[in-house]
């Protein structure tokens, strides 16, 4: 097998690995190592550790901080390399680092092409076994995973699942920073992540659990289950493995929510008003809320911003929380969970939410279970040609007989709803335009709803 | 001399399972012998809620093997076990589904672990789902110190297929299904509420459940139906910034 290793006198100072961009490199085999090094680096992780977030969205500025400094300074350049697994590892093959040889580096030129994983969040077996494509490719599978499998989402390197993955960001490849980074990053402050993190400490004990099923003790237990239920011990195609608070796909929601419910500070609201934040809101939105203000000015108002924090013209006279910096890269599923648990949490009389995608999901999944705990208030913006009229009508038609009341940004749009779906008169009571709400403050939105905390 | 009041009754709740449910109430027997041979006196009770006639040919002869049969008309689960906390005096429950299985310890071990903690609820350490696919899922003890609570708001980390206090079932019954309302999940609620009770959720060690994974059970169409378990204390801030000024 080819190495790549540079040959160096231990007590020499460590390789200076310039850019293949520049064409410094000297020799033919440092170009690789650079390669190697680059696609490698997890830059939002060494950045975490050497306390400069500047380096956090920058790949080649990461590498050369770590090795003009961070590789002197013990820290990881890539989430996917553990010292100590490393040498372990390496040490079953009867092999080691010379003294003042950076095992990192030793990985990229020896190591890479023994095919040692230098991590637990990898297991070969397991994902080759999951994806056998892979065994006709071109490369190994941790080179694979390492350049491509960790961006997509339905690739799973252990049994635990994969590595806490969210939904990895669209440009997360190009940013090197795939969704395990979240995971490497977890509780952060309680982990010296120069050694290790929340995500491996996890899946190494996790790893202990199930050492422990073969025992004598547990093998006979299963034994004696399968006598009477064959299928117990079939063998599976696959197996997973999860457990709370380790290795549990529900671990970093829940964390996301405690960061929400500490950062919000209130423990009632009286209307919670769900919106994307970002762009400023529409006249329903606006609508509302000044009717709030003028008619309940002592009642608490919070503005919940799903995509980007609250517009200033919201955030005026409101409270609000900004839900997409702590469930940032998690799936759709995931943030709906943060939101309704904010919903629960908080027991507001009224909930209206206002052109959020994530709000709209609330209330088409769970309106029916709400209803009865709040009253729910959908404002209906104009359709534009960016989200179409479907678009906007498949979420009136999905919610309109759960909710109270439904405001429309113009009278023409109120009217168009009543003429195309033939709004009886009593429906018709629950659709409101901005205008009204202007005219008549909080009787435009005083609906039937469920009982109220 | 009066009889005496059993220390556990072990009970297999059942609907539609047929011949299946004969190994789950052989694997019940097998952790009831386990038991008894330790001394600890085990009460059998079978209950079938609106049985199949294939469900109500199993336990026939239950009798023979010294179970009591109890027949109900709920399609609700909760209700279920609440009708059959109500037909024993039993100081600990222990529940089994029909199509499911116990480790053959898992009463023995459970008991020995609850029975010297008046507030302790039994979790076996390990769910061992089969069929299809093979999940492990090694249940969470609340008085692991990375566990955090909070995760109780999000996800239900236990199930009801454990060994409890009879109070506990008394104190906090299940809440009834109301599907249509939007509310199921009636574990998780008795989870919430045994929680914020003071029961304290323990894993026994070296304890398995084999869970047959189904595609029509009421949790499977519950999460298909977009419900949410019923409101809690425990899901409420109020409840949480308390709990923060006092740890």
């Amino acid at each position: 097998m080819r190495s790549i290793r540079l040959r160096r006198r231990p007590d020499e100072a460590p390789p200076a690995i310039e850019s293949e961009d520049t064409g410094a490199a000297a020799g033919r085999e440092r170009p690789a190592l650079a390669r190697r090094m680059r696609a490698a680096a997890h830059p939002r992780f060494y950045a975490a550790q050497v306390g400069d977030p500047s380096l956090a969205d920058d790949v080649d500025a990461a590498v050369r901080h770590y090795l003009e400094h961070g590789q002197q300074a013990g820290a990881r350049l890539s989430g996917l390399f553990n010292e100590g697994v490393y040498l372990e590892r390496l040490a079953e093959r009867g092999l080691g680092v010379a003294a003042g040889e950076t095992p990192f580096v030793h990985w990229l030129t020896v190591g890479w092409d023994e095919r040692v994983v230098p991590t637990v969040l990898f297991d070969e077996a397991f994902y080759v076994a999951r994806h056998p494509d892979l065994a006709q490719g071109p490369e190994w599978g941790f080179a694979q995973y390492l350049r491509a499998g960790c961006y997509a989402p339905g690739r799973s390197p252990t049994p635990f699942g994969p590595n806490y993955g969210g939904v990895p960001d669209r440009d997360a490849r190009e940013r090197q920073d795939p969704p395990l980074v979240a995971g490497l990053l977890h509780r952060a402050a309680e982990f010296d992540l120069s050694r290790t993190s929340w995500l491996e400490e996890g899946v190494q004990r996790g790893a202990a659990k199930l050492a422990g099923l073969d025992t004598e003790r547990m093998r006979t237990l299963v034994a004696k289950a399968a006598a009477i239920e064959p299928l117990v011990a079939q063998t599976p195609k696959e197996r997973w493995v999860s457990w709370p608070p380790h290795t549990h796909p529900m671990v970093r929601p829940t964390a996301a929510a405690e960061q929400v419910r500490r950062s919000v500070g209130l423990v009632r609201a009286d209307t919670m008003v769900v919106v994307p934040g970002g762009a400023e809101p529409g006249p329903g939105v606006r609508a509302v809320v000044a009717a709030l203000r003028t008619q309940e000015p002592d009642a608490t108002v919070l503005v919940v911003t799903t995509d980007a924090p609250a517009p200033a013209l919201l955030a005026g006279a409101t409270r609000t929380v900004d839900l997409s910096g702590p469930f940032a890269g998690m799936t759709d599923a995931r943030r709906l969970l943060g939101l309704l648990d904010l919903v629960r949490g908080l027991r507001p009389r009224r909930v209206v939410v206002a052109d959020s995608a994530l709000g709209w999901r609330l209330l088409t999944s769970y309106a029916t279970t709400l209803r009865h705990e709040t009253s729910l208030v959908a404002v209906l913006r104009e359709a534009t040609e960016e989200d179409g009229a479907a678009s906007v009508a498949g979420d009136f038609q999905a919610c309109f007989d759960r909710l109270d009341r439904v405001v429309t940004d113009t009278d023409a749009q109120r009217d168009d709803l009543v003429a195309r779906y033939l709004l009886t008169s009593a429906a018709r009571c629950r659709l409101v335009s901005a205008a009204e709400v202007g005219a008549h403050g909080l009787d435009a939105l005083a609906g039937g709803g469920g009982a109220r905390a | 001399m009066p009889e005496r009041t059993p220390d556990v009754a072990a009970i297999i709740t059942a609907h539609a399972e047929g011949v299946m449910a004969g190994l789950s109430f052989r694997s019940l027997l097998d952790a009831v012998g386990v038991a008894r041979a330790e001394g600890i006196g085990v009460e059998v009770l079978v209950v079938l809620d609106n049985p199949t006639a294939a469900t109500r040919e199993v336990f026939a002869e239950a009798d023979e093997h010294g179970a009591r049969v109890a027949e109900v008309s709920y399609a609700d689960q909760g209700k279920v076990r609440n009708h059959a906390v109500g037909l024993t005096t039993a100081g600990h429950v222990a529940f089994l589904d029909g199509d499911d299985l116990w480790s053959e310890n898992w009463l023995a071990d459970a008991h020995r672990m609850c029975a010297g903690a008046p507030q302790v609820i039994g979790h076996p350490e390990l769910n061992w789902f089969f069929e299809n696919q093979q999940n492990l899922y090694f249940l969470p003890d609340q008085t692991d110190p990375d566990f955090d609570p909070a995760l109780l708001r999000i996800a239900n980390p236990w199930d009801a297929l454990c060994l409890a206090p009879r109070s506990a079932y008394v104190d906090h019954p299940f809440s009834a299904r109301a599907v249509a309302d939007g509310y199921a999940y009636e574990d998780w609620h008795w989870m919430l509420e045994t929680y914020r009770g003071g029961y304290v959720h323990r894993v026994v060690p070296e304890t398995i459940h084999f869970k047959r994974r189904r595609e029509g059970s009421q949790y499977v169409q519950a999460r298909a139906r977009k419900v949410l378990t019923r409101p809690s204390e425990l899901l409420d801030y109020a409840w949480w910034q308390e709990r923060d000024r006092s740890v």
